[in-house]
């Protein structure tokens, strides 16, 4: 009984880790947060959303309340141990705090546009805004 | 038969770790703070700041940390939190949240 639990939990595994390999990458942006967008169950996922929000980004959401395996999935995935997490392009970028940092030094501008994303937020969009302002 | 005897001790075991550890576990208030402030200590020797905060209103699971030390020089914010993320990985298991700050001390 016990190898063949043993078996069962490392097949498991190995079927998480597929299954997220595949989840980062379907969008250019994706996030494992507590809660939907429209309705986040943790602040730090509420924060991530506002923040996406702000620079007005398409991104995928997973909700890991919802799924037990994946909560535990994307921890191991990342090698990170908190929820949210958001990828950019595949590439896990940080949970809440990092990316409230790159939003406030505009690094997370910067990434969006390597991916092709021009965010709300950035310069040159900005300039039109400047215009009025004149 | 044999297995359901290998189930039960696990239980006892767990259960009795359960009573020498505190219902709280490893976290358990101001003890928690200080302990994971002697764990950064030991990891970042040269730090200038090390604080450890609970903010969780007393449930504590709810931290705040904040290392100013010269051991992050060239490495970016997630590499820096990794690094934090590493030292504290029991503590961090029986969280909530926890907020990281961490920054070079200025020369």
């Amino acid at each position: 009984m016990t190898p063949f639990r043993l078996y069962k939990s490392i097949r498991s595994f190995s079927t998480t880790v597929d299954k997220i390999a595949n989840l980062v990458k379907k969008n250019k942006v994706v996030v494992f947060m507590k809660g939907i967008p429209d309705s986040p169950k943790c602040g730090f996922s509420n924060a991530v959303v506002q923040i996406l929000r702000m620079h007005d980004v398409k991104y995928d959401a997973h909700d890991v309340l919802e799924d037990e395996s994946l909560r535990q999935g994307i921890k191991d995935f990342s090698n990170w141990p908190t929820i949210p997490q958001v990828f950019i392009n595949g590439e896990f970028v940080g949970g809440c705090d990092i990316l409230l940092e790159m939003h406030k030094n505009g690094e997370l501008v910067a990434e969006l546009k390597k991916v092709g994303i021009t965010s709300a937020l950035s310069e040159n969009e900005g300039s039109q805004g400047k215009k009025s302002k004149d | 038969m044999f297995g359901r005897v290998l189930m039960s001790n696990f239980r006892n075991i767990s259960l009795l770790s359960r009573v020498w550890n505190g219902p709280n576990r490893v976290l358990a208030g101001k003890n928690a703070e200080q302990k994971m402030i002697s764990i950064l200590r030991n990891k970042f020797p040269q730090a200038k700041v090390i604080e450890v905060n609970d903010v969780s209103g007393g449930c504590g699971a709810m931290f705040e940390i904040n290392v100013i030390a010269p051991e992050f020089k060239g490495l970016n914010t997630i590499k820096q939190h990794r690094l934090i993320n590493d030292a504290l990985k029991e503590e961090i298991k029986d969280m909530h949240g926890v907020r990281i700050y961490t920054s070079v001390p200025e020369a």
